[in-house]
């Protein structure tokens, strides 16, 4: 059941962006449409993302220099925080997820009686995925399940549902892209309420060429093991 | 014997820049004064430095004078990551505290500069 127009109003959806302004204004609007409130985190672009999503309705707080998605999305979150909303949603700036599977993931939250739902590629459909991103999330979900205990089947998808009490006990370190498995330690770590919702993902050749690659899985690793000894 | 004198201005110079550094570390600086004195002393007398490492075990000086190095450059490199990841996190927070303060509400129209 998709959730009632009160639940929406009080559901603030955080896109960071970093150099996605041929996209963003298409993402702000499909949003838009079905979720009202919706800021968008401009992470340092040059490109003039922060002014086509405003433009297309989005809320906007820009990051003076580009710090990287984890630190784009806690200053997101900080945002939510200070207004009237009891769910955030984080979701991609480059048009690979679909608003609608948000209302599949609050049925999920109000049907499980949890405190985050999780978006999973792998429990939905996947459209264009390539064997090496196949490969490199597998590595992720394997690392993920050791070092949290989350039985999940996606550790790194964008799309999730985090109940605001859930948003107050997660705090992001990480600035780059290792926030995503930071996110479900700290899930771990607080024993927040979670399950998985399936999503429907769009690999498009600009997603793919946005997305991450096995080089950069292998720097967000060592981060992550550097990040457990130096606080 | 150009070498020596040559050695022993370069540490010196080295144990100036540090001393002179007003945000070098605690340990920094009597860290930096020993390395010196200590490489001035090997660099003068040589032998010196093969008598302490056949008594670790190492062999020749020179080797011990290696490992040293090894060590200290990691030393270097760790103090290095450190400082980096917390100038890091500065400017995270000083980053997110101006943007928060300049955020534009979607029901305000005013222009974007």
């Amino acid at each position: 059941m998709p959730p009632s127009d009160e639940i929406r109003k009080l559901t603030w959806i955080v896109i960071p962006a970093y150099n996605e302004a041929s996209v963003i204004g298409t993402v702000v609007e499909e949003v838009c449409s079905t979720y009202p409130n919706v800021v968008v985190v401009d992470d340092g672009s040059s490109d003039g993302t922060g002014i086509e999503a405003f433009g297309a309705g989005a809320s906007l707080v820009t990051h003076a220099i580009n710090l990287g998605q984890g630190a784009a999305l806690k200053t997101g979150i900080h945002y939510v925080l200070q207004r009237d909303a009891k769910y955030i949603v984080t979701f991609d700036a480059d048009g690979q997820h679909s608003i609608d599977d948000v209302d599949t993931m609050f049925d999920v939250m109000s049907t499980k009686g949890c405190d985050v739902v999780l978006g999973s590629r792998f429990c939905g459909t996947t459209e264009n995925l390539p064997v090496m991103r196949r490969f490199v999330l597998w590595l992720a979900i394997l690392f993920t399940r050791r070092s949290t205990g989350l039985n999940l089947t996606d550790t790194h998808n964008g799309v999730r549902l985090l109940s605001v009490e859930a948003a107050k006990h997660i705090g992001l370190q990480q600035n780059g892209m290792a926030h995503a498995s930071e996110l479900l330690e700290q899930i771990a770590k607080h024993r927040i309420s979670y399950s998985e919702a399936p999503v429907n993902i769009r690999y498009t050749d600009y997603s793919l060429q946005k997305g991450q690659k096995l080089s950069n899985s292998i720097g967000i690793l060592l981060d992550l093991i550097v990040r457990r000894f130096v606080k | 014997m150009i070498i020596k004198p040559f050695l022993s201005i370069l540490l010196f110079g080295v144990l100036f820049f540090v001393m002179i550094q007003h945000h070098s570390g605690r340990l920094l600086r009597p860290a930096v004064a020993i390395a010196v004195a200590v490489g001035i002393f090997f660099t003068w007398m040589p032998e010196f430095s093969n008598k302490v490492a056949n008594y670790l075990g190492i062999g020749r000086g020179a080797d011990l004078i290696f490992y040293i190095w090894i060590v200290l450059s990691m030393l270097a490199f760790a103090s290095l990551y450190i400082t980096f990841n917390k100038q890091e996190r500065q400017i995270t927070h000083l980053t997110r505290a101006l943007a928060l303060y300049h955020a534009r509400d979607n029901q305000d129209r005013r222009p974007l500069i």
